[in-house]
């Protein structure tokens, strides 16, 4: 036969004979490429443009896909490594027997070629059958109202192949270089020798602890501004290196430590455990630092949208605590009226109006110092320290809150959508009051406790009257140079807010006969419809929801197989061992308890980490969540241990599964 | 009373839906003494392989019995097998089985180890051990970093170190080079020599002339034995080719009758 003809046919039979191995890895590629297909197709697909405010979206889906790209290709380098070790006794063999190193580089050309070919295919299929499946599924659990329109993208398709054609180049480069560094004598013996000793232990701790802690720091003090998307993703870079130069250098020092110690290293099953362990640490350590990564991914996934999912009512009340906002010009006499009308469509729709509030108000943007109890004029300050300063007077305070406080001249009470104000005085643009009392709630101004946006947290001042109001507005007027202080004074308005408390088939009658209702009165300003701005925002919260489920269902299956992929490996290089421990008088109970030793050491520190990771994580995350208006961090808390517990049973139930196989494959 | 005693051993394999009946050994009758060094020999197929499992007890004979030191091996339960193996049986294998997870040190205490044995009398039993083998300078050594006969050297400590009554060996040489072959045997001798009792299974004349007894397989019985009394080593070699002629002689006339042999 032809030589060029029969190195092809050679790649298939190496990978035909060694299909224990090729089997996982060849799953492993196509799993690859379908969750890269997959990522890449939301991307493409247009719907994405029509998710309202899907930029957000976007961007977290490309930051995902960037960081997809990284973990997939170290991932499939390392489980190329596997194949590597397994076939050098085989091509050392060949090498002996005549074949050129050249040929052998053609023959593992042809070998990656077949790989690539087959794994892109099938993964793209099942990525594109798959990805209508889940966008109708995802698309209905979000109530999303849009049109499921698929189409093959082209442009998703090319991506995955020209991303996937670089990987299993550096895959195929690198088994070349393993290859052509080593003698054939050295190949022949290479597949019985352990990893070679890591050296300078404390420099690979350094670097984990560096890179672990700056990532951790970033993430602790993370703000929610414009860099937080970067930073995300630095936090995220750098944990990911933290963690693998981490498990590499501490799993080995902790193994060598124990093995310094005799009576615990020579104890029937520790000392099986630890020298396999020890054996294979590196790519041990690099598994396992791709299981902590993904249950990390997989735990802040999951947080983020259980916890969106539960606190999407708080998040749409934020915004819009009334169904309907309707504002007047500040003399209006609507509110006599008003009440009329509501118990009248009260009755017609069988519905109770749960607020029914009036109040005037008005809003002056100041500027405020981080820590000082003076406003002043919010063009000298930067952006961050400008406030919005709502004014409202005791009377329309006592209402709202159904209170019956009372306030001197010069006292006032002093309420903070955010942190607390923290001061007994307050020097409103030069005049001077005493803050009463910190009041703990006004229901049209929705506590943030933890907003992260500071132009988002408002203070209210509830001053006594009319004349303190309008020595405050005065003030303001003056300190900002305002020309027509007669018309200014007046400028304020007065809130005509509905919020109902019925079926929701009724409720829609009643708002639009309300709402036309409120346009016709005397002095109307506008209007706002709050049962539309919630829908806005449930679509667009319903999308990221979307997102997360994907992504979490995605690191789930990707752990899953890191998992299995391991112990299937593991088993077949530990076969001969366990083969040898029986021979040697060791009996079938305690290799049991050497494999499940080795087994829950291995898989229970990534979950360790995994959980550590998350802890860190959270901050950011809450700040993540501010910027969808999320400010519940005790609902965040609550469904993170949640989700942790859940994640740990899945991971359980993974792990139980994989050492199933484990034990199989090593009892042969 | 002999140490070990093997009295009607059969063992009969049966395929797996009982079609096929393979007599692999028919009534095998003999014994050890305390401190003998028995070599068994045979060609492959006659069942040598499957008497050393059975002594070993890691398979059981479908009829007969063996007894090591009174005790008979199909009496203990499953569960005492492994510990027993361990405390009264030591192990040198054809292709060493050393773990190569660990040193050579590590490979040799395991059994040890398993045994719940502590650390000091551990290095204290490894000691003389290590030098009367010579691989004192190699026991931090990882077995890919050794030779073939280095590692079953390492073998031979790992199956003493434990004080067996017995030390079972299958082929020992096997795997080796001649000139390590040679060192291993007299190894064997020397062992012997100090009162351990040794049986070794083996198709290598310059192996088993070492021993004090040969005994000789064919067709799953014990064909014959040579006793090498005050014979010189030479002389005994000569005895075991003679009887391997005779055998093999036998073989070509009697190809039948060693067919209807297996059922």
């Amino acid at each position: 036969m032809n030589k060029l003809k029969l190195l092809p046919v050679m790649a298939y039979r190496g990978v035909k004979q060694n299909k224990l191995v090729y089997r996982p890895y060849l799953m492993a590629c196509f799993f690859s490429v379908f969750s890269y297909y997959l990522f890449s197709s939301l991307l493409h697909n247009d719907l994405m443009e029509r998710l309202p405010k899907a930029a957000y979206a976007w961007l977290m889906l490309t930051l995902g896909k960037g960081l997809l790209s990284i973990i997939l290709l170290l991932f499939l380098l390392y489980a190329g490594s596997f194949l590597q070790k397994r076939r050098r006794r085989e091509l050392g063999l060949y090498s002996l027997l005549g074949l050129e190193r050249k040929h052998i580089g053609i023959m593992l050309f042809w070998e990656n070629t077949g790989l690539y070919l087959v794994s892109v295919s099938a993964g793209i299929v099942l990525g594109f059958v798959l990805n209508k499946l889940m966008f109708l599924l995802l698309l209905r659990m979000s109530r999303l109202d849009v049109e499921a329109a698929f189409y093959f993208s082209a442009d998703a398709v090319m991506e995955t192949l020209r991303y996937f054609a670089i990987v299993f180049l550096c895959v195929y480069i690198k088994s070349i270089w393993s290859f052509y560094r080593m003698k054939p004598t050295e190949l022949l013996a290479e597949s019985r020798k352990g990893e070679k000793e890591l050296k300078r232990i404390w420099l690979w701790t350094a670097a984990g602890v560096l890179f672990l802690g700056c990532g951790y720091y970033i993430s602790v003090t993370s703000r929610l501004d414009s860099m937080i998307f970067t930073d995300f993703f630095l936090a995220v870079f750098l944990v990911v290196l933290g963690t693998y130069f981490l498990f590499t250098s501490g799993s080995v020092a902790f193994l060598r430590f124990l093995k310094k110690r005799k009576n615990i290293y020579y104890r029937p099953s520790n000392q099986v455990t630890i020298s396999g362990m020890l054996y294979r640490m590196k790519k041990n350590a690099a598994g396992l630092s791709n299981i902590c990564i993904f249950s990390t991914m997989l735990l802040i996934t999951l947080t983020c949208t259980v916890t969106l999912w539960t606190g999407m009512d708080q998040v749409v009340c934020y915004d819009y605590p009334y169904d309907v906002a309707a504002s007047y010009s500040e003399n209006s006499n609507v509110m006599e009226r008003a009440r009329e009308k509501a118990q009248a469509l009260s009755e017609k729709y069988g519905q109770r109006a749960a607020r029914l509030d009036c109040y005037n108000s008005m809003k002056l943007t100041c500027g405020r110092q981080q820590g000082s109890n003076a406003f002043t004029i919010a063009s000298d300050m930067e952006f961050a320290d400008q406030y919005a300063v709502t004014l409202i007077t005791l009377a329309d305070y006592n209402r709202l809150e159904g209170q019956d406080k009372s306030l001197e001249e010069d006292e006032v009470l002093l309420y903070s959508t955010g942190p607390a104000f923290g001061s007994d005085s307050v020097n409103f643009m030069g005049v001077e009051a005493a803050v009463k009392e910190e009041p703990e709630r006004i229901y049209p101004f929705p506590q943030a406790k933890n907003r992260m946006f500071s132009f988002t947290a408002q203070y209210v001042i509830v001053v006594k009257d009319q004349q303190a109001f309008e020595r405050f507005v005065t003030a303001w007027a003056e300190a900002n140079g305002v020309t027509d202080l007669e018309g200014f004074l007046h400028s304020g308005v007065r809130h005509l807010n509905l919020l109902l408390d019925g079926k929701e088939t009724e409720r829609d009658a009643y708002i639009e006969e309300w709402s036309v209702w409120c346009q016709g009165q005397q002095d109307f300003l506008k209007i706002e419809n709050g049962l539309d701005g919630r829908d806005m925002d449930r679509s667009m919260n319903g999308g990221l929801l979307f997102i997360g489920m994907v992504f979490g269902l995605l690191f789930f299956m990707c752990l899953l197989l890191i998992m299995y992929f391991k112990q299937v490996s593991e088993g077949y290089e530990d076969q001969d061992s366990f083969g040898i421990m029986r021979k040697v008088g060791m009996s079938e109970a305690e290799i049991r308890g050497t494999i499940r030793r080795q087994i829950l050491l291995v898989f229970f520190l990534p979950l360790a980490g995994a959980l550590l990771h998350t802890t860190a994580g959270l901050v950011m995350v809450n700040c993540l969540l501010a910027a969808l208006r999320f400010f519940d961090t005790g609902l965040l808390i609550r469904c993170c241990a949640g989700v942790a517990v859940a994640v740990a049973v899945l991971y359980g139930g993974s792990y139980v599964m994989t050492a199933k196989t484990y034990y199989r494959i090593v009892g042969k | 009373m002999s140490l070990l005693t093997v009295k009607n051993v059969k063992k009969i394999y049966t395929t797996r839906f009982g079609a096929v009946k393979v007599q692999a050994l028919n009534d095998v009758n003999f014994s050890v003494e305390e401190g003998e060094y028995v070599a068994i020999m045979g060609e492959s197929g006659s069942g040598k392989t499957t008497l050393l499992n059975i002594l070993a007890s890691l398979d059981t004979a479908t009829s007969g019995q063996v007894l090591l030191n009174g005790q008979e091996l199909s009496k203990v339960s499953q569960k005492d097998l492994c510990a027993f193996r361990r405390d009264h049986l030591g192990f040198v294998f054809q292709d060493f089985n050393l773990l190569d997870t660990m040193s050579l040190r590590d490979n040799i205490f395991l059994p040890l180890v398993l045994a719940g044995v502590s650390y000091r009398e551990m290095e204290e039993r490894l000691a003389p051990l290590s030098d009367k083998l010579a691989i004192t300078d190699l026991l931090d050594k990882y077995p890919y970093e050794v030779s073939g006969g280095q590692k079953q050297r390492a073998a031979v400590c790992r199956a003493l170190i434990t004080r067996p009554d017995i030390v079972l060996a299958d082929e020992p040489t096997g795997a080796l080079d001649s000139r390590a072959s040679g060192k291993l045997l007299k190894l064997f001798g020397e062992i012997n020599g100090e009162g351990q009792t040794v049986l070794m299974v083996t198709h290598s004349i310059q192996a088993a002339a070492h021993a004090g007894r040969v005994l000789f397989i064919k067709d799953g019985c014990v064909f014959h034995q040579i006793y090498r009394g005050e014979r010189s080593r030479d002389e005994m070699y000569r005895m075991i080719s003679d009887t391997l002629t005779v055998i093999q002689a036998q073989q070509g006339n009697g190809d039948e009758m060693a067919a209807s042999g297996r059922m």
